[in-house]
């Protein structure tokens, strides 16, 4: 059960009990147990006198504000951050009173919010719980931000987002747990879906949480992560709730590896741009198949691009990736580069000699050109 | 459909002749648009739809429109709209590109949507369902909220922050 950079890295072992918190690796705790009772009873009694202090010393200023008001314009501070002057003073300057805006029904609500961006609706939502309470309901129509790549990095505790700007650093958190994950998550929107090191246990939960959010990336990419057998399903619908927007998926040293399969990339196959599932052989073989090399080079024929192939340990066969070869080179839209390891039914030798034969066409340095573009096989 | 005479720019003689719906505002009071001003709104359509109206002569005897939500200062300035985008071309929801306004018809509508105080008019647009102002009322309004901070936004709109400490807490 220890994912495998908690294990590389020798961190402690991992106690997976009842609460699910793996102890020093910052994961993710499912309940929120991250304070011990005893703590929080104390934490709560510091609060209390603070605030009590707090309440006090307002009390003696308001004292010492009514007996000497002429001190007071020491204590004033200048007007420009005072929102609520500057309200007045711009309100009083067009002399109209606002729209009555808290009459509005839901539905012209949205229509408002539908012209917002993101960030604008993250402040929309902490406005009123009305407001809030409109915007969850339509999280998923609700305009989001729109950021380069996400990582949520279970081995380290760590979530990364990239802006779409690469000048500006990204944005780092240590691991909240889920329903913070969400919290922190529902307005964005993003290009690159990356996961490293999911477990089995958080695997239902976390891929749940994601179908939830609207993130609509282009890519999604698992690295080290271990699915249980249940959250295949979920993981299949992930991939269906982004269908829309999903052209680059990519599986490296997943498992359990029978489940990535034909019928987990199916609904996307058919606008498919990178795909990628890599092992090292070790962890057994996917099963992905001739069916989806089918696909694929059908999809050469409607003129589609297709990037990147890079299988491991798949069950495919020469023949299906020499009629694939074949089809690229038919009608080539951009550079595509094969890479296939540990698959036991390819063999160079047999690409090569079942093109030259039946297509007339020759390899060089396993790579072939045509048109200006470029296809690059590694076998 | 019968001809549009009232598109063209109307001379003194087809003014004459002009097309009008008739309505009652919630008030009762009695207000009247032009055809193609009054089919702007999604509701008139269908109503004379229901009702079999398509020649001129049924739409004049047609008894008056009963608006039962609308006042009669937000009719107003409906009418007012109305009038202004009866010749535009239809507003198209999905192709929004399409819905570009020149300079000076954009000038009209933001001074016309600058001097409104009241939501009357956005759940006007709603209730009559008129696609070009109800977009315009919450571009407008969003306009209003767009790069303001939470506090100036309830600052704005006299909004009362109704969450407790724990729930704005667990926003962050």
């Amino acid at each position: 059960m220890i994912s495998v950079t908690v294990a590389a890295h020798g961190g402690r072992k991992r106690v997976v009990g009842g609460h699910l918190k793996a102890y020093d690796s910052g994961r993710l705790s499912i309940f929120d147990l991250n304070i011990q009772p005893e703590k929080l009873e104390v934490q709560q009694r510091r609060q209390l006198w603070s605030h009590l202090f707090d309440k006090l010393f307002a009390l003696a200023f308001l004292l010492f504000q009514t007996c000497f008001p002429f001190l007071a314009r020491f204590f004033e501070k200048p007007d420009n951050n005072n929102v609520e002057a500057r309200m007045a003073a711009r309100r009083k300057s067009a002399k109209i009173p606002p729209p009555a805006i808290h009459k509005l029904t839901s539905k012209l609500l949205l229509n408002v919010f539908s012209n917002l961006d993101g960030v604008d609706i993250a402040h929309c939502e902490a406005v009123c719980k009305r407001w809030r309470k409109v915007i969850e309901k339509h999280n998923d129509d609700m305009p989001k931000v729109l950021k380069d790549q996400i990582r949520i990095l279970f081995d380290e505790g760590e979530i990364v987002i990239y802006p779409l700007d690469s000048r500006n650093t990204p944005t780092r958190y240590p691991m909240p747990n889920l329903q913070r994950l969400a919290i922190l998550l529902r307005h964005l929107s993003t290009l690159s879906l990356f996961v490293r090191g999911l477990i089995p246990i958080e695997a239902i939960p976390v891929l749940k949480s994601l179908c939830q959010l609207s993130l609509r990336p282009q890519q999604i990419y698992f690295i080290w992560s271990k699915f249980s057998q249940e959250s295949i399903a979920l993981l299949e619908e992930l991939i269906i709730c982004n269908a829309e927007t999903l052209t680059d998926i990519g599986f490296e040293e997943c498992s359990p590896t029978a489940f990535l399969s034909d019928r987990l990339i199916f609904p996307i196959v058919h606008q498919i741009q990178s795909l990628r599932v890599w092992n090292d052989a070790k962890s057994g073989q996917h099963n992905i198949t001739d069916v989806t090399l089918g696909h694929l080079t059908r999809n050469f024929a409607r003129g589609h691009r297709l990037e990147t192939l890079d299988l491991s340990s798949c069950r495919i066969s020469s023949a299906a990736l020499s009629k694939l070869i074949v089809a690229w080179s038919k009608k080539p839209k951009c550079d595509l580069s094969i890479t296939v390891n540990f698959c036991p039914d390819v063999f160079r030798s047999e690409i090569v000699e079942w093109m030259a034969t039946r297509e007339d066409l020759h390899l060089h340095n396993g790579k072939l050109a045509r048109n200006g573009c470029v296809l690059t096989l590694f076998c | 459909m019968a001809p549009n005479f009232e598109e063209a720019p109307g001379s003194s003689k087809r003014l004459k002749e002009e097309i009008l719906y008739r309505f009652h505002s919630k008030e009762g009071h009695e207000f009247t648009m032009e055809k193609a001003a009054a089919e702007l709104s999604g509701v008139v359509k269908q109503i004379s739809q229901d009702l079999g109206i398509d020649d001129d002569e049924s739409i004049r005897n047609m008894k008056p429109i009963p608006l039962i939500n609308v006042s009669s200062e937000a009719f107003h300035y409906v009418v007012k709209w109305c009038e202004q985008h009866k010749t535009m071309p239809p507003w198209e929801q999905d192709k929004w590109w399409l819905n570009e306004r020149d300079e000076e018809m954009k000038k009209w509508e933001n001074e016309f949507l600058g001097g409104l105080t009241s939501e009357q008019l956005f759940d006007a647009a709603n209730y009559m369902d008129i696609k070009c102002l109800l977009d315009k009322c919450a571009e407008t309004v969003a306009g209003m909220i767009k790069g303001k901070s939470v506090e100036e936004i309830r600052e704005i709109w006299e909004l009362e922050n109704d969450f407790t400490p724990e729930e704005e807490e667990a926003m962050k």
